[in-house]
């Protein structure tokens, strides 16, 4: 029996929100509220299973096929260098990822590897790596900012929305990387399984984009 | 929660093994002979042929010699270097193997993956395209479930890209957006690299050309699809009609902008596909530039499975 049912998986908070005000916005997700204790939703009306999941596990629940869709940003799948399809840039979440560190600081002393904290080792290593320069990377999980302010590290590289929390904590920008937003993933087996719900779904999105 | 006996145990074994016993006579009743590939390769020569693959997923091992080598990342490319130097013109070669490749994942270490594939050298093209598809088929048919066929030719976009004559960057990012099925993607990089826009119709047709023969029939309208282009529609109307007699439980869906993340593909391309599977139950291709790269071109074609996937496949319900 062929599969008429998509299993969407989004994130938990603000860009899970924005991912269903985007969804809402072509006729999706209408029953759907922004925030809710339920970790899985159905809307009916398209045969679409949602699934609220931490940010970072939604490449893993697509990627493994549990879900057949995902909305996630950019940094999160950057740095998890998926097997996944990256159907299209949604266009909202946008941020950047940037490296930043104390004020009036931009280096370290001659002869020293810098040490950059980050929650995107693999992000950082390999842009350091396409300018052939050598930086000590230092893994963290959280609170990047605090890293260079105690001498964890000297500089971190983070996404940056509106450099608020950066300032907050006596940190500035030393180097733009490049923007980020929220993308469309898809499992491929689904893709090809399900096609005719993701050209549905893509297209929609497409003519909403074209309006907006 | 079900918990299993010896016996439950040693069936579940029984079926494993009739399971792989199936594929190897399927294989031995087609006329391939059962070949066991080197395991190790020289680094730079795979170098040189994997262009676009992450080398950091490949084992890298150093010889009693200090010669930098690979631990076996595909059959394919051992297989090749093995067959072509020995090679003598008009010479066919049917074989299949039942061995592991090796990768290296961030995270995974080393990962071992089992694979049963089919390789069929120097064999007059169509007749070997359809038999390969045939046999992929065939073997489809062992699996619990309805099994999709996704089938390309890569001469498609090969002819888009010579007519367009990107530079290398745009040539890059284009592939990758195509990879992705990324739509919109591919219309920026073509509006930004300012191509001619009829041009880039062909190449959304394409792009939007996925689906069953019979609906590419009437949405494609491929007589307007460039002269260049027309063999490679051709060749697959002809293998359309032959596998439509085939095995009905297989669902055939075309994709006319298939890309492989294997650079040596060249001509027709095919994925396997399995409702509840997450991944590719089985793949091939034609690949030529692969033979020509160790010495002389001939006609080659093969596909490949995964083992462990297709294993669990057939017992999800046993």
């Amino acid at each position: 029996m062929r599969e008429t049912r998509l299993i969407v998986a989004l994130p938990k908070g603000r860009l899970g929100e924005d991912a269903l005000a985007t969804l809402r916005t072509i006729g999706y997700a209408q029953n759907i509220p922004d925030k809710t204790r339920r970790l899985i939703m159905q809307d009916a009306d398209h045969d679409v299973t949602y699934l609220f999941v931490k940010p970072v596990d939604v490449i893993t629940y697509v990627e493994q096929g549990v879900a057949d869709v995902g909305i996630i940003g950019l940094d999160s799948l950057l740095e998890a260098d998926a097997d996944v399809y990256t159907l299209a840039d949604l266009g909202f979440g946008q941020c950047r990822f940037a490296v930043a560190g104390p004020l009036k600081k931009t280096g370290s002393a001659p002869g020293k590897t810098w040490r950059i904290a980050t929650k995107y080792p693999r992000v950082t290593a390999q842009y350091y790596a396409k300018t052939n320069r050598t930086v000590e990377i230092i893994k963290l999980n959280g609170s990047v900012e605090l890293a260079p302010l105690v001498g964890l590290s000297d500089a971190i590289v983070d996404i940056v929305e509106t450099g608020s929390t950066l300032k907050a904590n006596g940190l500035e920008i030393y180097e733009e990387m490049f923007a980020l937003s929220a993308r469309l993933i898809a499992n491929r087996a689904s893709y090809r399984l399900k096609y005719p719900l993701f050209k549905a779904l893509l297209q929609k999105l497409d003519a909403e984009r074209e309006d907006a | 929660m079900a918990t299993y006996g010896l016996q439950d145990t040693l069936a579940r074994q029984r079926k494993k093994y009739d399971t792989l016993m199936r594929l190897e006579h399927q294989a031995v009743a087609a006329g391939y002979v059962l070949f066991d590939p080197d395991f190790f390769e020289p680094y730079d020569r795979y170098h040189a042929i994997h262009g676009r693959l992450p080398h950091r997923d490949v084992v890298k091992v150093i010889s009693p010699t200090g010669d930098l080598l690979v631990l076996r990342p595909d059959v394919t490319t051992s297989l090749s270097r093995q067959v072509i130097p020995a090679w003598q013109a008009g010479e066919e070669l049917k074989v299949f193997y039942r061995t592991s490749v090796f990768h290296q994942k961030v995270g995974r270490g080393i990962v071992v993956t089992r694979q049963f594939g089919l390789e069929w050298f120097g064999g007059a093209e169509q007749e070997a395209d359809h038999e390969m598809l045939h046999l992929a088929q065939a073997l489809l048919a062992d699996l619990n479930g309805e099994a999709l066929l996704e089938i390309g030719d890569t001469a498609f976009l090969d002819a888009w890209l010579k007519e367009a004559a990107l530079d290398e960057t745009t040539h890059v990012l284009l592939l990758e957006a195509l990879e992705d099925k990324n739509r919109r993607a591919c219309l920026n990089i073509l509006k930004a690299a300012a191509v001619e826009t009829s041009m880039q119709d062909v190449l959304m047709r394409l792009f939007d050309g996925q689906g069953a023969f019979t609906e590419l029939e009437t949405t494609l309208d491929p007589d307007l699809l460039p002269p260049s282009m027309q063999p490679a529609w051709q060749r697959l109307k002809a293998l359309e009609t032959v596998l439509a007699k085939g095995d009905a439980m297989t669902r055939r869906v075309y994709d006319l902008a298939m890309v492989s993340p294997q650079n040596y593909y060249d001509g027709l391309i095919f994925k396997a596909y399995l409702e509840g599977v997450a991944v590719p139950v089985l793949r091939g291709g034609r690949y030529h530039p692969l033979t020509r790269r160790f010495g002389r071109e001939i006609p080659a074609i093969g596909l490949s499975i995964d083992l462990d996937t297709w294993l669990e496949a057939v017992m999800r319900d046993a």
